[in-house]
């Protein structure tokens, strides 16, 4: 192998995900004129666990920070909640949030930050499938504007028991910059 | 339709030796994200470390760090810094054998229209646990990535790993 400096040995098995138990299912990137939303809708149900890979910047919303909303199989019925542990560079906090039409994907950047700066995370959809029971969904994200920055542990109820079939992904305001993209995998269960 | 196998093992690497920058070079930009798995042990107790991409090392790097000691939650961040915060690693005064597990996610790290942003997150279990956003400022494509050790190096049986991910 020529990618190694140090000394390469054997290639090894992702210790995380099984062989070929990752899959893409489908990739959204925001083109010039941006966009107000984002769909994932028809979602294959031959996965146990959905991932949310993303890279987000505000077009419209005027800050250097910004979060994102997301809702599930159309239903925006003020039953979603969501609770954070966040740093902002200076100091640790955590918030909790109930009664929501939609729960948040934290954070991305705004238009005032940096120029060509995105703020990024993973997001897991645990169980999608499963119709006995409401969803739960957790993240890890953020963004960092040198001088400036939040990052986010967080966890959301879905209120939904049906299986999730549509996601919609919606900016805080006005539109996703070019270049945002997210991108949604599949993992496989035994 | 799903692409399969869309998240593939590119190398990894074991230390035989001391070494002082664990290098991943060359990187393919076949993929959309990389992940990187890391379980490093510093081979003196300096605890300064830091990772940086295609050999920059200018002040290029900023980060944003939430950490909790098993008494306190804080946040705490590095600006126009000449690498980015890889946590608090495991260290030759901690317990024989004990390593910091480390994921270090770098995303869409080969477009070229961007600034590469990574999430860390690192657990050193008998003092901090930390998850780091991290800013490179550059549109440059990734295809070197050095993790550094500022004191005398990686320890002997320090391992890493490196992933590629494939969107649609």
């Amino acid at each position: 192998m020529p990618i190694l400096g140090v000394i390469a040995s054997s290639i090894l098995k992702n210790p995380f995900v099984p062989n070929s138990a990752y899959d893409s299912i489908a990739t959204v990137t925001v083109g010039s004129g941006g966009t107000a939303s984002v769909t994932f809708s028809s979602i294959s149900q031959s996965y146990t666990h959905l991932e949310l890979r993303w890279i987000y910047r505000m077009r419209d919303y005027s800050a250097v920070g910004s979060q994102a909303y997301i809702y599930f199989n159309g239903v925006r019925n003020g039953l979603y909640s969501l609770h954070t542990l966040s740093g902002n560079g200076s100091a640790a906090s955590a918030s909790g949030n109930s009664g929501l039409s939609e729960t948040y994907i934290q954070f991305g950047t705004g238009p005032t930050a940096t120029a060509n700066a995105f703020g990024a995370g993973v997001t897991s959809f645990l169980d999608y499938t499963n119709t006995n029971k409401n969803k739960t969904m957790r993240g890890l994200g953020g963004y960092d504007n040198n001088g400036s920055g939040s990052m986010a542990i967080n966890s959301g109820l879905i209120p939904i028991t049906a299986a999730l079939t549509t996601f919609v992904i919606t900016p805080q305001d006005g539109n996703f910059a070019e270049y945002s993209q997210f991108a949604l995998y599949g993992i496989k269960g035994n | 339709m799903p692409a399969g196998n869309t998240y593939e093992a590119i190398a990894t690497t074991t230390l035989a030796s001391v070494t002082q920058n664990l290098s991943f070079t060359s990187i393919p930009a076949t993929y959309t994200d990389l992940v990187l798995v890391l379980s490093l042990r510093a081979s003196t107790t300096a605890s300064d470390a830091y990772f940086r991409y295609n050999n920059d090392s200018g002040s290029n790097y900023s980060d944003t760090v939430l950490r909790g000691n098993g008494t306190t939650a804080s946040s705490v961040r590095d600006s126009n810094a000449v690498g980015m915060d890889i946590g608090t690693i495991a260290l030759s005064s901690d317990n024989a054998g004990f390593q910091s597990p480390t994921i270090i996610q770098i995303m869409n790290y080969a477009n070229t229209t961007t600034y590469k942003t990574a999430l860390i997150r690192t657990s050193n279990a008998t003092a901090t646990t930390s998850a780091i956003v991290g800013l490179w400022r550059s549109t440059a494509a990734i295809n070197e990535i050095d993790i550094v050790h500022r004191g005398t190096g990686w320890d002997i049986g320090s391992t890493a790993s490196l992933y590629g991910i494939k969107a649609a």
